[in-house]
């Protein structure tokens, strides 16, 4: 059975935007800095909306920041 | 000294109770990290402002039920209709609890707005949810208001007139109460995905 991953690099691209803080990237991105930190995690998985909102956040785009990977599971 | 005096004393117990309640909870808010990227992600996961609510309504709505339910009790049920003070009382317990709510809402709505987006994608879902946990909950009461007047009055034939009182009220806090325990299961990890 396949089973889908989406990774980000967010934490790494706010390093690179000057050290931006979680919450200033909520602020701009329209989301709770809860969602920036789930998100960091790896325990959220945004809609496309929030995915487009936070890459131009970025000046990137949807796939330099989220990555989809697929990998065979057993069961 | 009269049941009064008792649930008088029931209720001030209660309310210190609730304060020591929102000196945990929110203290294990503030032990969250600042955010800075220089942090990394802090372990523990900062509340969103709908959470923050929703432990508010869960603490306050907590309180006013057991005071409720004293008041009540000390009064004694059948008697309940008959004393208009008892009526008052428990009106005034229910009101104190709504201003108390949207006091707190008031409060901290200001620092909310300045640190940023009060409600997303994932709280409106999670919101969504809670109110098919508000829905369960009342009709959960209602079936247990249902089965206990049937086996308790079944040789009556009858119920008290006070009762379709209490169940209107009992379903109404519990809906209430429903919400709130759904929002904080929504946060507890019920949502991981984002819609659309």
């Amino acid at each position: 059975m396949a089973k889908a991953e989406i990774k980000n690099r967010i934490r790494r691209l706010r390093f690179e935007h000057g050290e931006m803080t979680q919450q200033e990237l909520a602020n701009r991105a329209g989301c709770t800095r809860q969602t920036i930190v789930l998100l960091e995690q790896g325990r959220y998985v945004p809609s496309l909306a929030l995915a487009f909102r936070i890459a131009r956040t970025f000046g990137a785009k949807v796939e330099e920041v989220f990555e989809w990977n697929e990998r065979e599971v057993e069961g | 000294m009269s049941p009064m005096y008792w649930a008088l004393i029931g209720l001030l117990g209660l309310i210190l109770l609730g304060f020591g309640l929102r000196s945990f909870v929110l203290g294990g808010f503030q032990r969250g990290g600042s955010g800075d990227p220089a942090e990394g992600s802090p372990v523990e996961v900062p509340m969103a402002p709908l959470q923050k609510r929703a432990w508010w309504g869960l603490g306050i709505g907590v309180v006013i039920s057991a005071a409720l339910a004293a008041v009540v009790i000390a009064a004694g049920p059948e008697n309940y209709s008959q004393d208009r003070g008892t009526r008052l009382l428990t009106y005034g317990i229910f009101l104190a609890g709504v201003v108390g709510y949207l006091i707190v809402i008031r409060l901290t709505r200001g620092g909310e707005a300045a640190s940023g987006i009060l409600l997303d994608e994932r709280d409106r879902a999670i919101l969504s949810r809670a109110l098919v946990v508000s829905l369960v909950t009342g009709f959960l009461t209602l079936t247990a208001w249902a089965v206990a007047l049937t086996e308790v009055y079944w040789e009556a034939r009858a119920i008290p007139i006070d009762v379709p009182s209490f169940i209107w009220w009992s379903t109404f806090i519990a809906a209430l109460l429903g919400r709130e325990v759904g929002i904080l299961m929504g946060y507890a990890g019920w949502h991981s995905h984002g819609e659309g």
